[in-house]
């Protein structure tokens, strides 16, 4: 007991199996004396290993029980460390679906051992080396011949709906996860999605029949006589979720920044796009960071050159699209270290949950050792009419190194934003630019983008350099 | 009128699933009523279903083994993602 920090993580408080904490920066997780048969048996039958041999899990260590938090320790863990936690609402349509076949195949897996999952969050599956994983070890709990699977409900509100609302409505949808903490509501998704998928028997009965079911006896007292699940009935269960997850497809629809290399080659010659990769390169090399966010990375293309060299990226981007083919397109080359989310800078995530502390904001998940904003500036500066001084304080809260890109008013690209609307930017100087981001950054180097009248800068956040 | 149709509909529902009983669960989640009930409403449907889908798929790969094609190349069981 020789710590001089220790905090119990916010969003740790439902599950009375235990919670997790943090002492000096180390994350641990206590289990309680309550869930002790239920986390031997985890242990003891083998499921645990075989679950982290498959990358289902992540791994973690016991260690002295005198580092816990309370007297109702039974053990203490030290799960391996997750670099950057991302939420259900900044997925695509294929991570969550991707996240929502492993919560299944965990399940079919521990049925195999005796076991069934108690809950199926999907914000107990987290990416790591590009892979989804359950990260909450206490999700377990010993079969009981006949029971029902307890976390049907969650399933369904925070997978099946929101992926089948965005294959059958819009891919959009997805962010009313942002509302909806506990997943979208069936009857909300029955409601929204087209008369057609009461043809399919998995959507039909596992959204539309179940939602009607919950509003017909969500309020009713339901006299009783011996039911059970059998046993190939929850497994069909299990399967029939499968199924139709595994169904839902991914569809590309129009959008607005997935053909931007394309559109903009004309404008940005494969020279300047050889010369801007070298000098990103270059600054990369120069800070060598641990952990990189590309903010706008559309595809993902200058990400590539970060994760190429090793260091786990976070690709945002706020294009559906985009994100969606730059995961498709880690995964088919194998890159494991990039992280592509949805994310509009002009309404980053916030801190929401209970007290506000459940799900952390973005800049709570900052900073980042290097910030790559790539012809970004004039995007949130001209269309969104964000100051330079307010982008420059951001990114002070969110980065210890930054690479911006000014793209001057003489580019094409700042003369279209502008060619529909009022030049009233007359600070959208690189006199201004500098002077905003000298005040809170050293701005280590400035390159001439060649064929292009673009910088490209490395800066150094002031507070981390006293 | 919408009472008397959601009686009826309840009443249609129970005679659909015989004696409705909903066991108290020990879980730390609310499982829902409305939840429970659909799972043993259709815990014989997909229950024979899938009892049919494991025995047609012996059938398949036993067939894909004589014929050596590869059994399952559309999911990859060792890294859980998809590529589709």
């Amino acid at each position: 007991m020789t710590s001089s920090y220790r905090r119990i993580h916010r969003s740790s408080f439902r599950d009375p199996s235990g919670f997790l904490f943090e002492t000096n920066d180390i994350l641990y997780r206590q289990v309680n004396n309550s869930y002790k048969s239920h986390y031997d048996y985890l242990i003891d039958s083998g499921l645990y290993e075989e679950l982290v041999a498959l990358k289902m899990m992540i791994p973690h260590q016991e260690v002295d029980t005198d580092i816990a938090e309370s007297n109702s320790a039974y053990k203490v863990l030290r799960p391996q460390v997750v670099k950057f936690i991302s939420y259900p609402y900044e997925w695509c349509f294929s991570e969550l679906k991707h996240a929502a076949l492993v919560t299944l195949d965990i399940q079919k897996t521990a049925f195999k051992y005796g076991m069934c999952l108690k809950d199926a969050s999907a914000y107990n599956v987290q990416f790591v080396d590009g892979q989804p994983m359950l990260i909450d070890t206490l999700s377990f709990e010993i079969y009981e011949e006949g029971s029902p699977w307890v976390a049907y409900r969650q399933f369904c509100q925070h997978f099946l709906a929101t992926l089948t609302l965005m294959c059958h409505v819009d891919v959009r949808l997805g962010q009313l996860l942002r509302v909806h903490l506990d997943g979208i509501p069936l009857d909300m998704a029955s409601g929204l999605l087209p008369l057609s998928t009461y043809l399919h028997f998995g959507i039909l009965s596992h959204i539309h029949l179940h939602a009607r079911s919950q509003n017909l006896f969500s309020d009713k007292p339901i006299s009783t006589a011996n039911k059970t699940v059998s046993r190939v009935a929850l497994q069909g269960i299990i399967d029939s979720l499968y199924l139709s997850v595994k169904r839902l497809k991914w569809r590309q629809g129009n959008t607005d920044w997935f053909d931007y290399y394309s559109d903009t080659k004309h404008n940005y010659s494969s020279e300047a796009t050889n010369h801007k990769k070298t000098i990103v390169q270059d600054y990369i090399e120069n800070i060598s960071p641990t952990l990189v966010w590309d903010l706008g990375a559309n595809d993902g293309t200058y990400s590539r050159l970060a994760t190429s060299q090793g260091i786990p990226t976070v690709a945002f981007d706020s294009d559906p699209t985009a994100v969606e083919i730059n995961y498709l397109d880690s995964i088919s080359k194998g890159d494991i270290h990039m992280m592509p989310l949805l994310l509009d800078l002009t309404n980053p995530s916030a801190d929401i949950g209970w007290s506000n502390e459940e799900r952390l904001s973005l800049s709570r998940r900052s900073p980042a050792d290097l910030v790559m904003a790539l012809a970004l500036v004039h995007h949130l500066v001209i269309s969104n009419n964000v100051p330079f001084v307010r982008l420059a304080e951001w990114f002070a809260v969110i980065a210890k190194s930054l690479i911006v890109e000014f793209v001057p008013k003489s580019d094409s690209q700042v003369a279209r934003l502008l060619s529909y609307r009022k030049d009233i930017f007359d600070d959208y100087t690189r006199t201004a630019f500098e002077r905003a981001f000298d005040k809170l950054f050293v701005i280590m180097k400035v390159s001439n983008i060649n064929n292009s009248n673009r910088l490209l800068y490395l800066m150094q956040n002031r507070s981390d350099l006293k | 009128m919408k009472h008397i149709k959601s009686t009826i509909e309840m009443l249609v529902w129970s005679v659909m699933f015989g004696a409705i009983y909903v066991q108290p669960v020990s879980a730390y989640l609310d499982p829902g009523s409305g939840s429970l009930i659909i799972q043993f409403l259709l815990a014989s449907i997909v229950g024979i279903l899938f009892v049919i889908r494991q025995f047609w798929g012996r059938i398949i790969s036993f067939i894909k083994r004589l014929v050596g094609s590869d059994v399952d190349s559309d999911y990859n069981q060792n890294t859980h993602r998809n590529n589709d």
